[in-house]
């Protein structure tokens, strides 16, 4: 018993220490995860450089909210949706300008962007881990991508905040909003330091190009209504090889994505689905605005949607009967079926068609998915679509509106030409308008042309004619001076407390 | 010389006559009459003593004078001087008071009446009675300050319990010990529970971070020493209904509305022949049916000289009320307990469990769930059409909406869980006074788990069809382990006879290891759920060209984690003549789950009591015979939060981050951060405060426990609070930091009473009742933020964690009735809601009255958690015969109606039958259209006031009568009868008002909860 007592003793003492030391440990609570790369352990090889410069990229498909925004806040379309006009209530308040800050729309698109920044800083606060070739050509992507994000949030919400470094928790208190003016500078900065690092074109299709950044930079320009500086930006995409696709409804096929009139194309692809919670989807690679356009229904031809953003009478009886783009633009289901109205519509293929819609029956043809490009059975298909963000087009009106901007009239009318020519035939059409019916003419064009393409809204608001147009529609003062921005996000302006003031009006 | 010597033989044989004098006799229950064995006898005269016998029968030494105490666990101790009859019949009265009961209070026990937290303990005959399937149960409706809810009637299903109120977004479980290892409500068969403990209190901070919930401590049964093996077996099998349906329309209401609603619209009438429509079909009645239940349990146990052991097995085997066979619950238990006395001053403590739980379910409250679709299915559309074919679903409702019976058809899956818990602990005695107890506990578990998604067309455009040779299968497999090692050493000392002290310290370790795998494959073969797993599929689906096929990490997933915690405690009370009670704790805890910076928190904390029965004035009251005062203050911790979340306080690569460039539809990945980090992460501190008092009346028939409380819950962790978008936490895959960012306050009232009277020799009545008043209110949450969480019919933001509402309020419209005439929306505020506003429509509130209805309107409009709870419980026994009685009841708690799709065409509630006709019809039913309006926005018209009292539990009990059983050596046989979940007093319209979903921000959001069914049973225990 005495020996039992003594070793016990002892055991128990050697185990007291065992526990002390045990939980006195740091090494004990300290524990690294595994399979998990930290962020300080990253960027040791060029492809991990390569990685998070797709990282970067993945927030462009964030620009299916612009191409979708930018179309039912115009005359082009309504947003329509599921019986009932409630149907995703942030975009129904947009459509009818009676939105607040706290439209989830409007937040996903702050968010949205400024998520894309993030990514483009996280690769540039690492910019100087390793060496290797080729670094500089990514950085200047990089930087072109930082610009683009700012400058979708700057069209949007007018002055944003700046930082050497990513924004991290706790800045909105720091950092203030700039003005306008100095916003639109430092883009500007931006696209002029990745210019000279970006090559013309790229192997993989969908990279940012020299072409994609003068462009860009001359879109940015455009904005400020700097007409020197768009035409002395825009003359020199005019010499890096693109052209305008003869024939105007091959740029929407599936086989005319990337092709010689792209400059910058937003891609997507229906491989990787996102789910129905977050309705930013951000996880997802298709293009939702695309997907949602389409017709409530499927057949052999049209793959199915959720009728939305649905095209006005307004803006298909502008389609003169000569021009092409009409058809490759507008789907008229009627006339594609061959039924008399909704009802039979709906009979046969079950569905709803229309939203609360006023025009019934047209679709974005240019947009929606068709059947045969989508092999899945199930469910509605997902798109895509790329959203042709950039085309030569582009250029070349924008360009006419600067020179025409500028009295310079026949040189206007020579980029006016090729748009035009191209939809109706050479020489169809007489465009010998000047000054001011000039300018109305180029910006119809830009309507005809660009229509689904999401330039609509934006170009309504940049030249001032928004509250003509859509007052028109809703009545009078729906479109008031607030509106040529859209509001701060109302958390954003919490979170700041105080540090930033809201756009006026809102 | 001889006188000395004969003196010397006087006085031996006097010593020797001394020492063989003894008292001997027998120890009996006074109740029954029968022997009581094992009684504890001390001569306290000679600090001698031994133990009564089987058979109750004992012998010991003692004198003329001297002092002996008999004592026996739930008895009354009885001391007795010893006078000149040596034969003794000591008579035992229970100690019904159970003052003198011992209850566990983490890391060592304390006698109830010296007890100064608030504690609460529910035993084994509550639990026999309740015959609950699961041990949570036992604490619904039984004790006050504990809240238990269940996610819905399904098999299986989960549970929330929260002691003292929800305060953490993340996880209100309380820490579960079960005999002081580290353990949870699933682990154990409710027929090896002896006692639970619930501490509710400040003096759970023995458990430092780990006690921010609160701490259960189950006690298991064990063996008793020198007892000969006992059976005992009991069953119970019975079935189970759906206690509740919803009423919707039938047919021909369903067209007389559709008519009247399209007409509305500007539309065709839908069914110009309303007549041949009938009643249609009743969709609930097509997925309700009558599913059995069958328990089987049984235990063996005994013990010799030195050593006890327990064993006990159960098999428990449940089908679905909704369901059958697919939604299947069944789980095994098998638990060997094995205490030995290693020698006089050390004792093995051991036991190791097994646990296997089989599970399958159908999908329920959500959108798509079965019981949606049965509500929302159209009732003219047939289940089967005349060849016996299921129907589809019509392409005329919503996207969403089918035949649930074909849902059923298809529904696969299969949950496998099996788990190994093992505790092996020592008590040594190193010195009179100071005892070592080391305890070491491991627990490992395996899950299983595979979903089977067969190819099936549902309906034209149906969004749950899936096409042929897309049929998906997942599978996931999860190991989680951990080990508790413990090491107290407790040291007694009295000083001057009435200054009692005990000094415990302590120290922990604990670590939690696991990983889990996942795989997704297509194209099952014969697109049967009998050949469903990974291997046979394949890994990309079919109808992909092989440029469109994304990288199987998609599909493919892994993880590892690892969590360790390690603290020191101590503990020290103080007594004073069982007057005066004092107490301190302090616990020092490290923890993996934060930054180094971090990551040691303290604990401290502080009880105390005054037992003022003791005092002379109260001394030999028979009025109150006990009574005690006590109070209690301090701070625990709380990291549960964090358990679930990895990568809080550190960033890593592991967002998703893709792209499409090159052309094609190929997808490149790429990568990112993913959640945004926060270094300077703390765990959340709950202060608990309490005050209450213990009362024993009338000659204890009467106890009396009344407490109030404020637990505030401060640094709350707080996951997905919004931070701004310019960080980049809206990235895909990334999210916002971790933050401690919130304040949550809990406070209210408990009081809790039990009479018992012994009536006269046959008749035993016990009548309980709890009542607990809970006022959760988030009092800050940091960057004037909220946490809203969208669920309200599809994607309408629906509840809030806000600053000034309770956790999980509704947040919407508030509704004054009806627009009658256009003459009423003219002089009422504008809406300006996007859809347009006509008589017949819901009246919202213009609440800032800025003249607009707009979003800034919308406000506070409910919450579910309920004003006040209340249980009430009885018990009669009379002759053989038992009855037990358990009700509860929750007031003042709201549900969210969300499970009613927003589309023209599908089947409605019959509530829509009051609807809005015309000026002065109804003024609070809005009119029916397929024209655009407001009323489905979330609006109060959409809460309901979900108050209940049920009736929960029946059960009649006979025993046979001993006289029968002694010839069949048999010791008892009991045989009963149960209604669970009997009737449930209730407004509410959706199936259960007592359920609550597990996530604590949205659990009001009712999306159809799988309804709760009642469960009739016969039973069967047998003890030999």
């Amino acid at each position: 018993m005495i020996k039992f007592t003594n070793h016990w003793r002892k055991l128990s003492v050697c185990l007291s220490f065992f526990m002390v030391s045990l939980s006195c440990s740091d090494d004990f609570t300290n524990v690294e995860p595994e399979f998990e790369v930290g962020i300080d352990e990253f960027f040791q090889t060029e492809q991990d450089y390569f990685e998070a410069l797709i990282g970067a990229y993945d927030l462009l498909q964030a620009t299916w909210q612009t191409q979708f925004v930018g179309e039912f806040m115009s005359d082009n379309s309504l947003i329509a949706g599921e019986i009932g006009c409630t149907d995703q209530p942030q975009y129904q308040e947009l459509e009818r300008f009676s939105h607040t800050p706290s439209n989830t729309s409007v937040g996903d698109r702050w968010d949205s962007f400024f998520a894309g920044v993030y990514r483009c800083d996280f690769f540039l606060d690492n910019a100087d881990r390793i060496e290797f070739d080729g670094k500089n050509g990514m950085i200047a992507e990089v930087v072109f991508l930082k610009a683009f994000y700012y400058f979708e949030l700057a069209r949007n919400f007018g002055g944003l905040p700046f930082k050497d470094s990513a924004f991290v928790v706790g800045d909105a208190e720091k950092f203030p909003r700039v003005s306008v003016e100095d916003t639109y500078s430092r883009i500007e900065d931006w696209l002029m330091q990745a210019i000279p690092n970006l090559p013309t074109t790229q192997e993989q299709s969908g990279r940012a190009t020299r072409g994609a950044a003068l462009a860009l930079l001359g879109k940015v320009y455009l904005y400020q209504n700097d007409w020197d500086n768009v035409i002395l930006y825009l003359e020199q995409v005019t010499s890096l090889g693109y052209s305008l696709v003869p024939n105007y409804s091959d740029i929407f096929q599936p086989s005319g994505e990337n092709g010689p009139e792209s400059i910058f194309e937003i891609q997507f692809s229906s491989a990787k689905v996102g789910n129905w919670g977050d309705f930013s989807f951000l996880d997802e690679e298709g293009n939702i605005g695309a997907w949602f356009s389409g017709p409530r229904y499927r057949d052999d031809v049209y793959a199915g949607g959720y009728s939305f953003n649905l095209p006005q009478a307004d803006l298909v009886d502008e389609y003169e009967s000569t021009d092409s783009r009409k058809a490759a633009t507008i789907l008229d289901i009627f006339e594609f079926t061959g039924f008399a109205d909704e009802a039979a519509l709906e009979t046969e293929f079950g569905g709803v068609v229309k939203g609360c819609s006023t025009d019934v029956g047209f679709y974005f043809e240019k947009i929606i998915t068709k059947t045969v490009d989508y092999e899945s059975e199930n469910e509605f298909s997902r798109s895509s679509h790329n959203y042709r963000y950039m085309r030569y087009a582009d250029v070349l009106l924008m360009l006419a509106e600067a020179h025409n901007k500028r009295g310079e009239d026949n040189i206007a009318r020579s980029y006016l030409r090729q748009v035009v020519d191209r939809a109706h035939g050479a020489g169809v059409v007489d465009l010998s308008v000047s000054g001011q019916s000039m300018e109305d003419r180029i910006q119809l064009e830009r309507r005809l042309e660009f229509a689904g393409e999401g330039h609509r809204y934006y170009d309504l608001v940049r030249t001032g004619n928004a509250q003509q147009v859509i007052d028109a529609i809703y009545g009078a003062g729906t479109f008031q001076e607030k509106h040529m921005l859209f509001p701060i996000p109302q958390d954003e302006i919490e979170f700041a407390k105080g540090n930033w003031v809201q756009n006026t009006g809102w | 010389m001889r006188n000395i010597l004969l003196y010397l033989f006087v006085i031996t044989t006097h010593l020797c006559v001394a020492q063989e004098s003894t008292v001997s006799g027998k120890t009996v229950n006074s109740k029954t009459g029968e022997p009581l064995p094992f009684v504890n006898i001390i001569n306290k005269s000679k600090n001698a003593g031994t133990t009564s016998d089987f058979d109750g029968i004992f012998s010991i030494t003692a004198e003329k004078g001297e002092v002996l105490e008999f004592s026996s666990v739930g008895f009354k101790t009885i001391t007795i001087v010893v006078g000149d009859t040596k034969v003794l019949d000591i008579q035992f009265e229970e100690d019904i008071a159970e003052l003198e009961s011992v209850v566990v209070i983490g890391y060592g026990t304390q006698r109830k009446k010296e007890v100064t937290g608030a504690v609460a303990t529910v035993q084994a005959e509550v639990l026999d009675q309740l015959q609950p399937q699961k041990a949570i149960e036992g604490l619904r409706g039984t004790t006050a300050g504990v809240q238990v809810t269940q996610q819905g009637g399904n098999p299986g299903a989960a549970f929330n319990i929260a002691i003292r109120g929800v305060s953490s977004n993340v996880n209100n479980e309380p820490q579960v010990f079960i005999d002081g290892g580290l353990s949870d409500f699933d682990n154990i068969n409710p027929d090896d529970i002896e006692t639970f403990t619930v501490l509710k209190d400040a003096q759970a901070a023995i458990y430092g971070v780990s006690a921010g919930n609160g701490v259960i401590l189950i006690t298991t049964k064990s063996g008793r020493k020198n007892r000969k093996a006992s059976f005992s077996y009991s069953t119970y099998t019975g079935f189970q209904n759906v206690s509740k349906k919803i009423n919707v329309l039938n047919a021909t209401e369903y067209g007389l509305i559709q008519n009247e609603k399209f007409i509305n619209g500007g539309g065709a009438i839908r069914f110009p022949n309303i007549a041949s429509l009938g009643r249609g079909t009743d969709w609930q009645e097509e997925i309700f049916t009558e599913a059995p239940v069958t328990n089987h349990s049984i235990q063996v146990t005994g013990g010799g000289e030195k050593f006890s052991y327990l064993l006990s097995g159960a098999h428990l085997d449940q089908e679905g009320a909704i369901g059958g066979s697919k939604a299947k619950y069944i789980r095994d238990n098998v638990r060997l307990k094995l205490n030995v006395d290693l020698y006089p001053t050390l004792k093995l403590f051991t036991d190791v469990n097994y646990l296997h739980t089989n599970n399958r379910g159908v999908f329920a409250n959500g959108l798509g769930s079965v019981t949606f679709n049965a509500l929302n299915s159209e009732p003219y559309l047939a289940v089967r059409d005349e060849n016996g074919v299921l129907t589809l679903g019509s392409s005329d409702s919503s996207n969403e909406v089918y035949n649930p019976v074909t849902q059923l058809q298809n529904s696969y899956n299969d949950f496998d869980q099996s788990r190994f818990s093992g505790n092996i602990a020592l008590d040594y005695k190193i010195l009179p006074n100071l005892r070592l107890k080391p305890r070491f506990n491991i627990t490992s578990q395996n899950d299983k788990a595979r979903q089977f998604t067969p190819s099936f067309f549902y309906g034209p455009s149906k969004s749950a069809n899936i096409a042929d040779e897309e049929n998906t299968v997942s599978e996931q497999f999860r190991v989680n382990n951990n080990y508790v090692f413990d090491f107290v050493a407790t040291y007694n000392k009295t000083f001057a006879e009435k200054h009692q002290t005990t000094l415990t310290v302590g120290t922990t370790a604990q670590r939690f290891w696991g990983y889990g795998i996942s795989a997704s494959a297509f194209n099952i073969p014969f697109n049967s759920w009998e050949f469903a797993t990974v291997a046979n599929g394949t890994i990309f689906s079919p109808s992909l060209e092989d440029d469109e096929r994304p990288n199987p990490e998609n599909f493919n997933g892994k993880y590892e984690y690892e969590n360790t915690k390690s603290a020191f405690f101590g503990r020290f009370q103080y007594d004073f003549e069982g007057k005066y009670l004092f107490s301190a704790l302090y616990r020092i805890d490290k923890s993996s789950s934060f930054g180094p910076e971090f990551n040691t928190g303290f604990f401290p904390s502080f009880t105390a009591g005054w037992v003022v029965s003791e005092e002379r004035f109260l001394n030999e009251s028979n009025t109150v015979n006990f009574l005690k005062l006590r109070g209690s203050y301090g701070i625990v911790g709380n990291d549960a939060a964090l358990s679930q979340i990895s990568g809080a306080f550190r960033s890593n690569i592991n967002a998703t981050s893709d792209y499409a460039i090159g052309g094609g539809n190929q997808v490149i990945f790429g990568v990112a951060p993913g959640r945004l980090p926060n270094p300077s992460l703390k765990w959340e501190e709950a202060k608990l405060f309490d005050v209450g008092i213990d009362l024993e009346l009338f000659n204890n028939k009467v106890s009396v426990v009344a407490d109030y409380f404020n637990k505030t819950t401060e640094d709350l962790l707080v996951d997905g609070l919004e931070a701004e978008g310019i960080s980049g936490g809206s990235a895909p895959g990334s999210s916002f930091p971790v933050q401690n960012a919130g304040t949550v306050v809990n406070k209210g009232f408990e009081f809790s009473v039990n009479y018992n009277k012994q009536i006269n020799k046959n008749l035993e009545v016990t009548i309980g009742g709890n009542f607990t008043t809970i006022d959760n209110e988030v009092t800050k949450v940091n960057q004037g933020g909220f946490i809203e969480r969208r669920g309200f019919r599809l994607d309408q933001a629906s509840t809030r964690f806000q600053e000034g509402l309770p956790i999980g309020s509704f947040y919407g419209y508030q509704t004054d009735g009806i627009f009658q005439t256009q003459a009423e929306i003219d002089n009422h505020a504008i809406y300006n809601l996007g859809a347009p506003v006509a008589p017949g429509d819901l009246r919202f509130v213009d609440i800032n009255n800025d003249g607009e209805i707009t979003e800034d309107d919308r406000t506070y409009i409910g919450d579910p958690l309920p004003d006040f709870t209340l249980g009430i419980n009885l018990t009669v026994e009379y002759k053989g015969f038992d009855l037990g009685v358990y009700t509860y009841a929750s007031v003042g708690n709201e549900l969210l109606r969300s499970y009613e799709r927003d589309n023209p065409a599908v089947n409605q509630l019959d509530y829509v039958l009051g609807r809005w006709t015309g000026p002065g019809s109804s003024n609070t039913i809005p009119r029916v259209t397929t024209e655009a309006n407001n009323n489905g926005v979330l609006s109060s018209f959409y809460v309901e006031d979900a108050s209940y009292f049920r009736i929960n539990n029946v059960q009649l009990g006979y025993n046979l009568p001993s006289d029968m059983l002694d010839k069949l050596k048999i010791e008892k046989v009991r045989v009963y009868g149960t209604v669970n979940n009997l009737y449930t007093f209730t407004e509410y319209k959706g199936y259960d008002p007592a359920a609550l979903g597990g996530d604590v921000i949205s659990r009001g959001v009712d999306n159809g909860f799988y309804p709760s069914v009642r469960t009739m049973t016969l039973g069967l225990n047998v003890k030999f």
